[in-house]
């Protein structure tokens, strides 16, 4: 099947999102004692850094940037950009799944905040909504 | 014709809406909260794979904040942003306006709250929508 036709959902706390399959890289699990805490920028929510393929990544973690408590984070989804892979701390992986099995829907003018934003769309499961993450956006300014 | 008023309780303080604003009431649904959302806002309710704002209950005057998620029912208004849900404890029904008795004390709250009715010896604060709206894009 396609990449690009399936979409991986994940949570961080209760929120659920969303992202392409074809943006991810690698799900790392298990990642607490792997992540060198010495390298951290407050300012963009980077927590450390993750040794990946003979290279250390940022890790962002999203739970703090967004301001939402998180549960058990010990996951890493590896992320490509044009700066480099780079890292989304993460509680779980709630399943890879066919994009034609979700309907995306616009955010209503009144659930949009002024400011940064982090994602674009909502993507509904079988009923159940993934925020659809623009991860241009969680990325801007990590590498910099 | 005297219009019709759907009513609602939430924390104790009675309101009204005007039927042709009355979308639906509905004790389901799944709601959620969502990061970086504007002030007065709960969160989301999806029905019929629809995404509805949900408002937070510190829209209303004097209501602590808290309640929009926990609120056992959700009224559906009609806006010209598409529909919003209002949390609500309880549900009274649909009367005339008639029925009523129109309050002119002065005890509304709040721009959006022009009128205000007693209905069996309880206060309801009527809404007017498009105000109310007015005051959630420019607070």
């Amino acid at each position: 099947m396609d990449a690009i036709a399936r979409r991986l959902l994940f949570r961080i706390g209760t929120v659920g999102f969303c992202l392409n399959l074809s943006e991810l890289i690698e799900v790392r699990e298990q990642v607490t004692g792997l992540i060198d805490y010495r390298h951290v920028d407050p300012l963009f929510s980077v927590i450390g850094a993750l040794p990946f393929r003979r290279t250390m990544i940022p890790v962002v973690d999203l739970a703090g940037r967004l301001g939402i408590p998180s549960v058990s984070p010990d996951v890493v989804l590896v992320l490509s950009s044009r700066e480099g892979n780079w890292g989304l701390l993460i509680d779980r992986v709630e399943g890879f799944y066919s994009a034609t099995a979700m309907n995306d829907r616009p955010v209503p003018r009144l659930l949009q905040a002024e400011g940064w934003r982090c994602f674009n769309q909502i993507t509904l499961h079988a009923g159940v909504p993934f925020l659809r993450l623009d991860l241009s956006a969680c990325y801007a300014g990590v590498g910099g | 014709m005297s219009r019709k008023l759907g009513l609602f309780r939430l924390a104790d303080c009675g309101y009204a809406v005007p039927l042709d604003r009355l979308l639906r009431v509905v004790d389901r649904g799944f709601c959620t909260t969502l990061p970086l959302i504007p002030d007065g806002m709960a969160g989301m309710l999806v029905l019929d794979d629809e995404i509805i704002p949900l408002l937070d209950s510190n829209w209303l005057p004097g209501v602590v904040v808290g309640k929009g998620l926990s609120a056992g029912f959700k009224v559906l208004i009609a806006t010209e942003y598409g529909p919003v849900a209002l949390p609500a404890d309880t549900t009274v029904g649909i009367v005339a306006e008639n029925r009523c008795e129109r309050i002119v004390s002065g005890q509304e709250t709040a721009d959006f709250f022009p009128d205000s009715v007693n209905y069996r010896d309880n206060h309801y604060q009527v809404l007017n929508a498009d105000i109310f709206m007015l005051s959630l894009i420019r607070p």
